[in-house]
């Protein structure tokens, strides 16, 4: 009996303690799924020259591994930068973009289409039941990665560790084929994407319209990852929102070669695949959009530099 | 299910407990055995025929062996023919089904075919349990019952412990009612392990990922921090799990053997085996060491260079035969890939090494006066271990052996420590300062361990403030500093994949 009272006091008091800490930790601010990639991102994109950037990408692993800032100022002088992350949900693409429309006015932002598909709610994300449980009931345990935000108070500085050279695109250079076959067959119908992630696309295109920047929806080639169905859906939705809509999934024109160009049998690009992909971007963004080419303005010295390097 | 989700420990384990509890002495062992084949079931499905299986062999090898052995007709030598022949028997019907479901896909063979859960410790077991009778070190059993929860005790499915029959099954089957020191001695441990995996394991595999992904794109010095930064998250995820598997086996009065021992503090390489998956290497000593260094055409080898060469060589032909069979095994036992392949032979290298400079070490030492028990000596010991360690482990990680050599040489050859600043590890500076922080928590823990102090045991003897405090602390260092949730995932148990 006595071990009995003992255990019901001591839950009785981490209860009370996780309660406390959740009531701490609680804060009101946007909803965003990854907190640590949005930090990133966010502070990457702040450090670029304010105004300097035509073009931000956002999207997951799909779009930092086909868009390479590099490769596509080396072939029409455009500035981008990849706000892409692993696994990015709708809502840290909408967190970033708000954030980087405060210290950038670009002409475009280009969404690769996967993470549309990316479920925004924990929940669905996560097998264990009872931390589900957690989720709803006690805010510790959504809220707790908030102590960095305190820390970031404390220490009055965000220390970020992000290589820049890059500007977000991550190369990589193995090759595993994609074996599959034609993966886009011609279909009526529609893999739809959530309600939530559509609330969210819709503020991104609110915030485009509001800052006079043009939304670019594209899908990179994927075949584990790209359909007719999603393409339908996805289509539907821009031609409803004047939006323009690019699958380069069905484009002939890229040619990319699914037996060097993927790194991993048709889930990601590799640099090869990559290259073409962001040359084939680049030329599209500056015959589509209000773009200049700055290889000859002495104001993006840095990104002349940026060229020379040799890692893409 | 994970043995890392709050489900196995806050509603799996109480339940199965509930039950287990509440059931009448006699009938506690049809619990556990009904929770083990439910636990398997819902991992691998209708796979479980060949735990089954294995099971079934298992024990009519057994059952075969001691009815030769009792009938008596045949004496000598003839007895130990026929005894072996119903070994090899048994331990080709189960290695054949761990081969057929896990190597021959190299082969293009069966690329589609699952291998069950826990395939490759419950056969290692099996093996145990069928040579142990063989070799008389071990009374046969008729209770089928016993030898079907030692091989599918369900904390043990996944990542080991590799145990003994001796060492369980007795246990298993008494069906000893809970007791209030074990289960808070179980959840203590089970808490601890949690404190590895989530604030430590989890929050350093985007490190290992995006360095092991991308490690043509970064510095010899961010392959080397990721390198480092795997070893860690290994050891933190697999001693995890043991400190969890070993809590359950506390609850259920089941005492299950440690897999590891403070494995960084060793000063060889073939201490660090000791330390380190310690069931695995046990197992190998036990069943593939000491039959090939004892086996007759290892002997006339031996016998042939001590001819040639003398003693002083010959001694080492034996063993080193042995051992060249054990990191063989040990690489092979892993997967079937080359870089496993890799890292036995990459520890065989190293220990034979060891091996064969041993007396010349010791004698350089003394003619220089370096005294060997120094802590000077003993640090360049275990500074000269982590780097074999590290190493290794990035071979292993690593997607293949050319990957491997790949990133060994940029450490090498590339270094460049300046990079590191702008280097993107995938964490911010915080993940990092908190594995660190945490890290540095568990080599304390490690010290303490070290010097023979049962932590838990000190901390039991505080008063109940201290005592709670303490729990509270670590609980809640869990809940808020943990990488779980948003952002973060529960990284699948590594050694489950093996």
């Amino acid at each position: 009996m006595r071990n009995l009272i003992k255990s019901v006091l001591f839950f009785s008091g981490l209860y009370v303690l996780i309660v406390f800490f959740g009531y701490v930790l609680k804060t009101k601010e946007e909803y965003v799924f990854d907190k640590t990639s949005v930090r990133i991102k966010k502070d990457e994109i702040a450090k670029e020259k304010d105004n300097s950037l035509d073009v931000i990408f956002l999207g997951d692993s799909i779009c930092y591994s086909s868009f390479s800032p590099q490769i596509i100022w080396d072939e029409q002088g455009i500035t981008s930068y990849v706000g892409a992350s692993s696994a990015q949900r709708l809502c840290d693409s909408y967190a970033i973009l708000k954030s980087a429309c405060e210290t950038q006015n670009p002409k475009v932002v280009v969404l690769e289409t996967t993470c549309l598909y990316r479920s925004i709610d924990i929940e669905e994300n996560n097998d264990d039941y009872v931390l589900n449980v957690f989720y709803r009931k006690l805010p510790l345990f959504e809220h707790h990665s908030n102590w960095k935000d305190a820390a970031d108070k404390i220490v009055n500085s965000k220390m970020i560790l992000e290589k820049k050279s890059t500007r977000g695109f991550v190369s990589r250079t193995n090759v595993n084929e994609y074996t599959g076959g034609e993966y886009m067959i011609p279909s009526e119908k529609r893999d739809m994407f959530s309600n939530i992630v559509e609330k969210y696309l819709n503020s991104i295109n609110q915030i485009c319209n509001d800052n006079n920047i043009k939304l670019l929806l594209v899908s990179s080639p994927s075949p584990v990852n790209w359909s007719w169905e999603r393409y339908n859906a996805v289509y539907d939705w821009a031609i409803k929102n004047n939006v323009t809509y690019l699958d380069l999934n069905s484009n002939k024109d890229i040619a990319i070669d699914w037996k060097n160009d993927t790194k991993d049998g048709g889930d990601h690009l590799n640099l090869y695949g990559a290259t073409k992909v962001s040359k084939y971007l680049a030329n599209y963004l500056i015959n589509s959009y209000d773009i200049e080419d700055k290889r000859n303005d002495s104001a993006y010295a840095d990104w002349l530099a940026y060229s020379n390097q040799t890692d893409k | 299910m994970s043995y890392f989700y709050f489900s196995y420990s806050l509603i799996f384990l109480p339940i199965v407990m509930l039950i287990y509890q509440l059931c009448p002495k006699r009938f506690r062992y049809l619990v556990i055995l009904f929770v083990n084949y439910m636990f398997f079931f819902t991992i691998s499905g209708a796979l479980i025929i060949y735990l089954i299986g294995t099971t079934i062999v298992s024990y009519i090898t057994a059952f075969t062996v001691d009815k030769v052995v009792r009938r008596g007709k045949y004496k000598g030598k003839k007895l130990t023919k026929l005894k072996r022949i119903i070994l090899w028997t048994g331990i080709s019907f189960n290695v054949a089904a761990l081969v057929l479901l896990k190597y021959v896909k190299v082969f293009g063979i069966g690329t589609s075919w699952i291998a069950p859960i826990g395939i490759s410790y419950y056969t290692l077991q099996a093996i145990s349990y069928m040579t142990d009778i063989y070799r008389g070190t071990l009374k046969f059993d008729k209770n089928i019952i016993k030898l079907a929860l030692f091989l599918s005790f369900f904390p043990q499915i996944m990542e080991g412990p590799i145990s003994r029959y001796n060492q369980v099954a007795d246990s298993l089957y008494a069906g000893n009612a809970i007791t209030y020191k074990g289960l808070t001695f179980g959840y203590q441990r089970i808490v601890w392990g949690l404190f590895k995996k989530i604030l430590i394991a989890d929050r350093l595999a985007p490190i290992v990922v995006k360095i092991f992904e991308n490690y043509m794109s970064v510095s010899g010095a961010a392959i080397l921090i990721g390198a480092i930064s795997f070893t860690i998250q290994l050891y933190m995820e697999f001693s995890g799990c043991m400190d969890i598997v070993i809590g359950t086996g506390m609850v259920f009065n089941v005492k299950l053997p440690e897999n590891f021992r403070q494995p960084f503090f060793a000063k060889s390489a073939s201490e660090f085996w000791r330390r380190w998956h310690i069931t695995l290497g046990a197992w190998l000593k036990d069943y593939v060491f000491y039959p090939i260094s004892l086996a007759k055409p290892v002997k006339k080898i031996s016998k042939h260079f001590k001819k040639s060469f003398g003693n002083s060589v010959s001694k080492y032909v034996a063993p080193t035969v042995a051992l060249f069979f054990v990191w063989l095994g040990n690489g092979v036992w892993h997967g079937p890939k080359s870089n496993y392949l890799f890292y036995g032979l990459f520890y065989f290298c190293i220990i034979f090494f060891e091996t064969i400079t041993e007396s010349s070490v010791i004698t350089f030492a003394k003619s220089h006066n370096i005294n060997r028990e120094s802590n000077g000596y003993k640090a360049f010991q275990i500074t000269k271990l982590l780097c074999i360690v590290v190493i290794g482990e990035m071979f292993f990680r690593a997607q293949s052996i050319y990957d491997g050599l790949c990133m060994f040489f940029r450490i090498i050859l590339d270094f460049n420590i300046k990079e590191i600043p702008s280097t993107n590890f995938g964490v911010d500076v915080y993940d990092i300062v908190m594995s660190i922080f945490f890290s540095l928590i568990v080599l304390f823990v490690d010290i303490i361990k070290e010097k023979n102090i049962n932590i838990c045991d000190k901390i039991n003897s505080f008063r109940l403030p201290v005592r709670w405090t303490i729990w509270y602390t670590v609980i809640l260092l869990i809940l808020i500093f943990g990488a779980y949730g948003k952002g973060y995932s529960i990284v699948d148990m590594i050694y489950a994949a093996y």
